[in-house]
């Protein structure tokens, strides 16, 4: 067991580091607008995290209007709808929300992404890839968009967030440069597979150079 | 009625939770350095501890409870981000002179995110051994009980831990630039 010096200074340095996670307020109150449906028994629970499974999910109350795959929600309608592939939600500061639970309709999400003032081109599964690995599945055979010039340092804070699948990816339109879109490309069968799970995929974002076929205009 | 019980549960659950989610998602936070990860994990939490609450909500301390069941999603999640790090071997002599230095480079850690890079660095249980025991506070035995190991293995591995974290903060430093690209690797069911 350490002395109790370095014990005095372990709890020390770990009570500031909890006390440094930036926006707890935020992450709380996005986690307490779920409906967990407390006793309701399993398969209905895990249904609303886990990619691809079909069941009742919750509608998040974070924004002003929320896509539901090719359904537009509207707001203070019930909480509960079926799950589709994907789910967009524009919030009050012009962040976005999307949540992935299957690889399905690139074209939709990239049509509502588009609607809601994110210059994005998506891509699900693309033929053709070269090789493996993150560059090789961004520069796909035939893939019409072509990374955006120096902007390296700012393609971070255009995506934030965790898991597509649980907590939801936050997409900022005020990172993003002018003249630049963003792509997301995602694509199974490569990486490796999870244990826990049955397949695994790679799920990347870049900035592109802006083309009608990427970003719209 | 059917309904008066549901809502009654999920009053008395969402309770339980605003209750115990800033402490949870602390508790994520420092396990993996990384605030989305953090509400990752807290969501699953709740909604394992919702899936059982007809039994947890019987229990005394239903938030011991939830944060068992986040460090185990830590420590039996597949190990997607990193590869396991080898834990060292025990410490050699001069333990106090060891502990007298890790407490030094502890009372000099001025940058957070150092600290937290340095954490992640760590074998899962090591971390875990550390947040539970400094963070939560909790005595060897009850570390014990969350990980299902004896007092003795928390003991030898609490210092591990400690020596581990002086030394990575010492003799490593953190990336200096982040990947252009972002990777997200999960598994669809």
């Amino acid at each position: 067991m350490p002395t109790g010096e370095l014990e005095d200074e372990l709890r020390r340095i770990f009570a500031r580091a909890a006390a440094d996670f930036e926006s707890p307020d935020q992450a709380r109150r996005r986690l307490l607008q779920r409906d967990y449906h407390p006793g309701r028994g399993n398969r209905r629970l895990a249904a609303g995290i886990m990619a691809g499974a079909a069941g009742v999910a919750v509608v998040l109350g974070l924004g002003l209007s929320g896509v539901f795959g090719s359904a537009r929600h509207q707001p203070g309608h019930p909480a509960h709808v079926q799950l589709a592939a994907w789910t967009v939600v524009k919030q009050a500061d012009g962040t976005v929300l999307v949540k992935i639970r299957e690889f399905r309709d690139p074209a939709g999400l990239q049509r509502e992404l588009r609607a809601d003032g994110i210059p994005a081109s998506v891509e699900f599964n693309p033929a053709n890839l070269v090789g493996k690995g993150a560059w090789a599945i961004v520069h796909f055979k035939g893939n019409p968009c072509h990374e955006y010039s120096g902007g390296e340092s700012q393609a971070q804070n255009v995506v934030t967030g965790g898991s597509p699948f649980t907590v939801g990816m936050f997409i900022h339109p005020a990172a993003i440069p002018s003249g630049a879109g963003v792509q997301f490309v995602a694509s199974r069968n490569v990486g490796y597979a999870s244990p826990q799970r049955d397949q695994a995929f790679d799920l990347f974002e870049w900035l592109v150079q802006p083309s009608p076929q990427c970003t719209g205009s | 009625m059917e309904w008066a019980r549901e809502a009654a549960a999920k009053r008395q659950f969402e309770g339980f939770a605003a209750e115990a989610s800033d402490t949870l998602l602390r508790t994520g936070y420092l396990m993996t350095g990384n605030a989305m990860d953090a509400e990752d994990l807290v969501q699953e939490t709740f909604l394992r501890v919702a899936r059982r609450w007809n039994h947890v909500r019987s229990m005394d301390h239903p938030a011991a409870y939830a944060r068992r069941i986040l460090i185990n999603l830590v420590l039996h999640d597949a190990d997607r981000r990193s590869r396991q790090k080898a834990e060292l071997a025990p410490q050699h002599a001069g333990i106090d002179a060891a502990d007298q230095s890790a407490a030094r480079v502890l009372r000099n850690v001025d940058d957070l995110a150092e600290f937290r890079w340095a954490m992640s660095q760590l074998p899962k249980r090591q971390r875990a051994v550390l947040v539970l025991r400094y963070w939560a506070d909790l005595s060897v035995s009850e570390v014990a009980d969350i990980l299902g190991c004896s007092a003795g293995t928390v003991t030898s591995t609490t210092s591990r831990a400690a020596a581990r974290l002086a030394e990575v903060l010492t003799y490593c430093e953190p990336p200096a630039t982040r990947p252009i690209t972002r990777q997200i690797m999960e598994g669809n069911s």
